[in-house]
């Protein structure tokens, strides 16, 4: 079964959500190709020697470039065995097509914002005494979310 | 004051107006149940199942005993569907209680 943050969908049909499925292992396959080439280019530039990267940010790099092909790749089979299997592909259409299910993921999804708001309230005012950097980092974050939730609020005012 | 100590300040400032917005973001109250439904006596009636019922309005066998026992309410798109296999109007499948609300 497919379950996830972005696996909503407003398929009706086997054939509408099978074309959706389809779409999306399009967008897998890039970032999955995406994320190994920056890992590729990464090591191509530390092994050759031509610009210098400290090894903790090559590790960052590295590991989560694997981390996302890997990802991608696992996801990408599962909806490869979905497309093949008329029964699952319903029983996952119908989950992820369910308004109650619609409901709990936004549900669930303002509140992990609201506890990522108050961490990084938290982290700005307490890390705030050690490093005035973390506040500025903080600061640029809340206001990104802050401008993005305004912008988003004018857009859906006009399409509703 | 140093410089840093300056914006620390504004920041503490800045930080404490956005706190405020965000709590003014939060519901505490809770909501009255208003609204029940007949589903299960429309559907123990017909005989059908909850999976049978799940599987021709097109949702999972937990929202329909989500509805069954009044956790969930349905949409009114859903409502519309429930209303049309059970073929009764929607008013005979859902209890409105108007005594609650102003209107």
């Amino acid at each position: 079964m497919k379950r996830g943050i972005f696996c909503q969908t407003t398929a009706t049909t086997n054939e509408e959500y099978r074309k959706e499925l389809k779409k999306k292992n399009g967008w897998l396959i890039f970032a999955m190709l995406g994320a190994a080439a920056i890992a590729a280019v990464i090591l191509f530039v530390e092994l050759r020697g031509i610009g210098e990267i400290s090894d903790y940010m090559l590790g960052v790099y590295c590991g989560a470039c694997t981390g996302i092909s890997i990802a991608c790749l696992i996801l990408l089979v599962k909806n490869l065995l979905l497309l093949n299997n008329e029964e699952k592909l319903k029983q996952s259409r119908i989950e992820n097509y369910d308004e109650r299910n619609a409901e709990i993921r936004s549900k669930a999804m303002l509140a992990a914002i609201r506890v990522m708001l108050i961490c990084c309230m938290v982290t700005a005012l307490i890390g705030g005494l050690y490093d005035a950097y973390l506040i500025k980092i903080m600061m640029f974050v809340t206001y990104v979310f802050l401008f993005s939730y305004l912008i988003a609020d004018t857009y859906y005012r006009k399409k509703m | 004051m140093s410089e840093n100590g300056d914006m620390f300040i504004l920041a503490f400032s800045d930080f404490f107006i956005s706190a405020i917005f965000y709590c003014g973001g939060f519901d505490f109250r809770k909501g009255r149940d208003i609204l029940q439904t007949r589903i299960a006596e429309f559907r123990k009636k017909s005989g059908v199942t909850q999976e049978e019922l799940a599987d021709a309005v097109s949702v999972t066998r937990q929202t329909i005993i989500s509805l069954e026992s009044g956790k969930y309410k349905a949409s009114l798109v859903l409502a519309h569907k429930l209303a049309q296999f059970f073929n009764v109007t929607i008013e005979e499948m859902f209890v409105f209680d108007k005594e609650d609300e102003n209107i």
